[in-house]
C-alpha cells in the first residue's frame, strides 16, 4: 500500500543558493555600474599592504645573495664590470644615433613626446591578468589610450582604466589580444596575438620572411618596440609556421613605466 | 575565541593575502578554504575584489563570475554526497 507523502521535504539549500545568487548579483551590478569607484576604494585598501610587502618582506628574498661564494662573487663582478664598459661605449654611439633622429624629427616638423614617469603598484603575478596599476591618474594628466613605455623605444601596452590618482595600464601581451605590428627588417605588417606574460604568437605562411631575432615595431613613425622573435615553430606537415615573440627586457622586473 | 569571530579573523587574514601574493597562491587558498568549509560564500566578495582591481577589457567579470561557479560546483556537490 502507497502512503502519498502531505507534505514535501524541506529543500535546506534553497536559502544558500538563493544567497549566492543575490549576492553575485549585486556584486556584479556594482561592477558594472560603478567600476571607477570600486577600483579607487579597492586601490586604497590595497596600497599600504603593497608597501609594506614591498619594504618588509621583498628584501628577505635576496638573503640568498649573502650566502654566495666568494670566488663565483669575483668572476661575476668581473664579468659585470666588461659588460659594463661595452656598454658605455654602446650608450655613446646610442647618444649621437639619438641626436641626429631628433634634429631630422625637428626638420620634418615632428614634435618630441614627453614622457610622464609613473611608479609600478602592483604587477604580475600578483595580477591575474597582463595588467599593471601605476600611481598616475587623471590628477597627474593621464588618460585612457595613454601608451606606455618600459624604457624610451620600449612600448608595452596603453591606459585603460584611470582613477584620480591611479591608473590600470593593459599590455599588449594579455591572453587573446590582437595588435598590428611591423616587421623592422622588412616593413611587412601582421596582426600578431598576445599569450600573456609579455609573449605573443602569430602562424604564419614557411615562407615568410621572418627570422630570429627580427623585432616588431609599434605602427607609427616613432617606431618602439613591441618584441623580438626568440624562437620559431615549424612542422614539415603543416604550411605554416608559428611565431613566437617576446617583449624585451625583463618587464615584470620594472618599478617604474613612462607615459606618453 | 567563537567560531564567529574565527570567521572574520580569517576573512581579513585572506583579504590580505590576496592583495599581497601571487594570484596563483590565492587561488590554492581560497580553493582549499571553499573545499574544506561548509559555505564560504567570501570566496565570491575574494573573486569580485580581484575583478575591481586588476580586470579590464574582455575579463571585467572573470573573477567574480569564476568564483560563483566554484561555490555553486561545491555547494551542490556537497548536497549530493551527504546521506
Amino acid at each position: 500500500m502507497n502512503y502519498p507523502l502531505k507534505s514535501k521535504p524541506k529543500n535546506e539549500n534553497r536559502g544558500k543558493v538563493i544567497a549566492i545568487i543575490t549576492i553575485t548579483l549585486i556584486l556584479f551590478l556594482g561592477l558594472f555600474l560603478m567600476p571607477n569607484y570600486l577600483r579607487v576604494v579597492a586601490t586604497g585598501v590595497s596600497l599600504p599592504i603593497w608597501s609594506v610587502t614591498d619594504q618588509v618582506v621583498n628584501p628577505f628574498f635576496k638573503i640568498k645573495n649573502f650566502l654566495s661564494f666568494k670566488g663565483t662573487l669575483i668572476k661575476e663582478n668581473l664579468k659585470l664590470q666588461d659588460e659594463t664598459v661595452t656598454l658605455k661605449l654602446r650608450q655613446m654611439d646610442y647618444d649621437v644615433l639619438s641626436k641626429e633622429n631628433q634634429e631630422i624629427k625637428t626638420v620634418l616638423g615632428r614634435k618630441n613626446s614627453i614622457h610622464r614617469v609613473a611608479g609600478i603598484l602592483s604587477k604580475p603575478p600578483r595580477s591575474p591578468f597582463d595588467t599593471f596599476v601605476i600611481d598616475a591618474g587623471s590628477s597627474e594628466g593621464v588618460f585612457i589610450g595613454n601608451k606606455v613605455y618600459i624604457s624610451e623605444n620600449i612600448i608595452i601596452g596603453t591606459i585603460t582604466n584611470v582613477t584620480p590618482h591611479t591608473s590600470l595600464v593593459q599590455l599588449f601581451s594579455t591572453g587573446g589580444l590582437k595588435q598590428d605590428a611591423v616587421v623592422s627588417r622588412t616593413g611587412t605588417m601582421l596582426t600578431i596575438t598576445g599569450r600573456g606574460g609579455a609573449n605573443f604568437e602569430i602562424e604564419v605562411p614557411k615562407d615568410t620572411d621572418i627570422l630570429w631575432g627580427d623585432s616588431f615595431l609599434y605602427p607609427g613613425l616613432n617606431s618602439s618596440i613591441l618584441g623580438n622573435v626568440y624562437y620559431i615553430d615549424t612542422n614539415s606537415q603543416s604550411s605554416f609556421k608559428t611565431i613566437y615573440i617576446r617583449i624585451p627586457g625583463n618587464v615584470f622586473d620594472s618599478k617604474v613605466v613612462y607615459i606618453e | 575565541m567563537n567560531s564567529l569571530s574565527q570567521r572574520i579573523l580569517l576573512f581579513f587574514s585572506v583579504w590580505i593575502l590576496v592583495i599581497a601574493m601571487p594570484w596563483w597562491i590565492s587561488v590554492f587558498v581560497l580553493l582549499g578554504l571553499t573545499l574544506y568549509y561548509p559555505f564560504y560564500i567570501e570566496v565570491i566578495f575574494f573573486g569580485f575584489f580581484y575583478d575591481a582591481l586588476y580586470a579590464t577589457g574582455n575579463f571585467r567579470y572573470f573573477g567574480l563570475l569564476s568564483t560563483f561557479i566554484l561555490l555553486s560546483i561545491v555547494s551542490i556537490v556537497r548536497s549530493k554526497i551527504r546521506t
